[in-house]
């Protein structure tokens, strides 16, 4: 009998526990003057039928984060079941960088994404329902204040025809003892190809925010500083060397952007991010 | 490691010393596979993966002493995404490992148990732990359990621990408490008709550990069952109710869970039959909100569809949908008697089952204009209102034994899989997901060629306008009783819209007592691998697989 009260009580216990949650369901926080900007790549696939609700999740966290994050969208050609082309799939997104990227971030599946390449539940990769906390994170700390900023970078281009001239300006706010690197990368905006939306085939979807190609090779290159300042110019040209769509006929400059981020050659986490256009207008 | 060699080698010398010191007894398996590289069946080469396990259990008068060492390398076929789930999967996949221990106190009135262990509360609705090694599933808790017996007829369980994760456990503790009553033990007893009814509760308390979303740290499911049978008839209800438990799986919404599970049965010489139907909402329940595929399920939902085992069959099974189902199934069993017309003279057995199952419907809740949509109630659904149909099976299967040597069986099967909602199935190229259609004719027969000689051929036909196109399935096997068994088959995708595709394989097997062992060489082609409901994908793989079970 002593047995059976322990194990009312026990029950009892358990069902006092319950946490009913009444709305409403989400927290208010404060998203004011972040100091800085957050690289979030979203891995994806237009085979992926779920990877359009990673879109939308991205969409809703622009609206709440809006220039504090930069989006990029990779489609890894490691998983040709997501990714690879056929006749209602013509358009390839895939580059060999971003297979690179995607394998080393531990992208297995799809949709996924890291958050300034900190250790995520997937190796560096998060599900979509985490980048919110994850960027949140990266942005303010424990108390809701903005943490600092660590680098400021500023880039500046220059088109003549489909060459393109970067100069990037690096300025380290704060002593760093580690070594640092730049990548810079070119993404697209605005191309209208098939994916696979649930259960929908989707012609002329939008494809925003596309990962073209590495200016400054995959990983980008190490930064030395002088007097906590590095510049550093790049040339790259819009042609099929870059990325096979740019074929001759291409002509959407005016929605490619140039994506710089800086990141500790040990850790790989991404410490500041900057985006720019290609053409200015 | 080497307290696991030490535990190891315990029991070895207490198995040896046994005599006077109680018993030991256990069970091994050992499972190797190569895989090479094959373009025509888009096979990758991978390093051969292996897994083994010994179970040994030791028991002296009340008390037994149970361990599962493991060993592991490389991970299953379709499960590596587990490498990249953890820190230090590198090492993670070779690994050896006491997986499984426990010691057990067992009497009349009490059952205590310490360490890991598997359980299961009414059908498993709200709890249900188990292991198995191919799906690559062990859930079992790590803490305590206790079982009493209080009185005739009341029988209660209560478990508190943790679950297992891989090598480590979730992060969150799970509680729960089981009871089943038999009226009849207490006070109907001289009733004809026997009442069990049962009750039970599991709560998981987890570390709201989100920024954005208000979560629950206590989620609770209360699961309550009524049996009744009366002579040949009997009626099972379960129905079982989870309070908001916004995860991974539901995409974060604060909707309450439930579910119904009604069946009933009624079986005479001759005559079986049985009836059921299903309605689940919102019911995954996982030991940690973020866990997804195979981790961490704290429940088992029953599938409501038909277990196939031959090779065509099995191409487009359900998978149990936890976020929401309704379905039915109607099974019967009926064997014409000994000479009749029909019956011959050893009379011929007829099943026919019919199951199908439905999205439930959902409809936006007031103010919403995005079903599901995180951080909300999610949806409302209509209790009897069906949506998208997701899968239909009729079955006819014929068992005649023509003679004392020859035996066929033939089944048909109709089936639809609406691929295009669950998109289990590998795509083709140039194709999208879609709903599938498919007739499957089987033929099997066995024949007894002289004593101890026996032989069994199985054809089989997958007749399909979508996705993979037709297939037919040739296999003979020949047996040399007690010990020995070869086989070859071949399975043939002629419908394959891109190259026809032959998936051909020949095994053989050797059994003495309690040990087997068989070796296959041969194609498997891509696909939903399942057991009772539960599937993970596999790739498709060439090469060689062996496969060592004993029991002692």
């Amino acid at each position: 009998m002593k047995n059976l009260n322990l194990q009312v009580i026990f029950s009892l216990l358990c069902i006092l526990g319950c946490d009913q949650i009444e709305p409403p369901y989400t927290q208010n926080l404060n998203l004011e003057n972040p100091n800085k900007v957050i690289l979030v790549e979203k891995f994806t696939g237009h085979k992926c039928s779920n990877c359009p609700k990673a879109t939308l999740k991205i969409k809703e966290l622009k609206e709440d984060f809006q220039n504090a994050i930069i989006p990029v969208s990779i489609h890894p050609g490691g998983l040709p079941e997501f990714t690879n082309t056929d006749n209602n799939y013509p358009y390839d997104f895939t580059t060999n960088a971003s297979d690179v990227i995607a394998n080393d971030m531990g992208a297995n599946f799809l949709p996924l994404g890291t958050i300034n390449r900190v250790e995520g539940d997937f190796n560096r990769c998060f599900l979509k329902d985490e980048w919110y906390d994850e960027i949140y994170n990266q942005l303010y700390n424990s108390s809701g204040n903005p943490l600092p900023k660590t680098f400021d970078i500023q880039i500046t281009t220059s088109l003549n025809n489909k060459e393109l001239s970067i100069e990037t300006n690096i300025n380290k706010l704060i002593s760093l003892n580690n070594n640092y690197r730049l990548c810079l990368i070119i993404i697209e905006d605005s191309i209208i190809a098939p994916q696979i939306d649930d259960k929908e085939y989707i012609a002329n979807y939008r494809h925003d925010n596309i990962y073209r190609c590495a200016i400054n090779d995959i990983y980008g290159e190490n930064l030395d500083f002088n007097n906590n300042i590095w510049i550093g110019t790049h040339t790259m040209s819009f042609n099929n060397n870059y990325n096979i769509n740019w074929h001759s006929e291409w002509d959407n400059l005016h929605n490619c952007y140039v994506v710089g981020y800086v990141y500790n050659a040990e850790s790989l986490v991404i410490e500041e991010s900057f985006k720019t256009h290609v053409v200015y207008e | 490691m080497k307290r696991s060699a030490f535990l190891f080698f315990v029991f070895l010398y207490l198995s040896i010393n046994g005599q006077n010191i109680g018993e030991l007894s256990g069970n091994a398996e050992f499972n190797y596979q190569t895989f090479q590289e094959d373009p025509t069946i888009n096979a990758e080469y991978r390093d051969p993966y292996s897994m083994g396990y010994v179970n040994l259990l030791y028991k002296y008068k009340s008390f037994h002493l149970g361990s599962r060492l493991e060993l592991y390398k490389n991970p299953i076929p379709g499960l590596e995404y587990y490498q990249n789930i953890h820190p230090d999967s590198i090492k993670s996949i070779h690994k050896n490992i006491l997986g499984h221990k426990f010691i057990q106190y067992k009497s009349k009135l009490i059952d205590i148990t310490i360490g890991n262990f598997y359980e299961e509360f009414g059908s498993g609705l709200i709890l249900r732990t188990y292991y198995d090694a191919n799906l690559g599933i062990d859930n079992s808790m790590s803490g305590l359990r206790l079982k009493t017996n209080p009185t005739q007829g009341v029988y209660l369980t209560t478990i508190i621990g943790k679950q297992r994760s891989y090598w480590d456990t979730s992060n969150s503790l799970v509680r729960g408490l089981d009871a089943d009553i038999s009226l009849n033990d207490i006070f109907l007893n001289n009733w004809a008709t026997y009442i069990n009814i049962g009750a039970s509760f599991v709560t998981k308390k987890e570390e709201d550990n989100m920024i954005v979303y208000i979560l629950p740290e206590n989620v609770g499911a209360f699961n309550t069952r009524l049996n009744i049978t009366k002579g040949n008839v009997s009626a099972n209800i379960d129905y079982a109710y989870k309070i908001n438990d916004p995860s991974s799986d539901n995409n974060y919404i604060y909707k309450n869970g439930n579910a119904l599970i009604i069946t009933s049965n009624y079986s005479t010489k001759g005559l079986g039959l049985s009836v059921g139907v299903k309605r689940i909402d919102n019911m995954s329940f996982r030991s940690e909100r973020r866990a997804i595929l195979q981790d961490l399920n704290l429940n088992f939902i029953s599938p409501f569809t038909k277990q196939q085992s031959y090779s065509l069959a099995t191409i487009y099974p359900y998978t149990t949908q936890a976020n929401g189902e309704m379905g039915t199934q109607i099974d019967v069993f009926y064997t014409i008697p000994k000479k009749t017309k029909l019956g011959g003279n050893y009379g011929t057995s007829i099943n026919v089952n019919f199951s199908n199952v439905f999205d439930i419907k959902r409809s936006f809740i007031n103010g919403d204009s995005v079903l599901n949509q995180a951080g909300t109630l999610g949806y409302t659904s209509n209790f009897l209102e069906t949506g998208e149909k997701l899968f239909q099976e009729i079955n006819l299967e014929i068992i005649k034994k023509i003679n004392k040597k020859l035996k066929i069986i033939s089944s048909f099967i109709f089936l639809e899989n609406n691929d295009k909602f669950l998109k289990s199935q590998p795509l083709p190229s140039n194709k999208n997901h879609e709903y599938i259609h498919a007739k499957i004719s089987v033929l099997e027969i066995l024949y007894k060629i002289k004593p101890k000689h026996s032989t069994r051929v199985e054809l089989q036909h997958l007749q399909t306008k979508q996705h993979y196109g037709n297939w037919m399935m040739g296999l003979v096997e020949y047996k040399l009783s007690p010990n020995w068994f070869w086989s070859i088959q071949d399975i043939f995708n002629y419908g394959n819209p891109d190259t026809p595709v032959h998936y051909y394989a020949i095994s053989t097997g050797y059994s003495r007592k309690s040990n087997r062992l068989s070796i296959t060489y041969g194609k498997q082609r891509a696909g939903l691998f399942c057991v009772g409901g539960v599937c993970r994908e596999v790739p498709a793989s060439n090469g060689f697989s062996i496969s060592l079970t004993s029991s002692f």
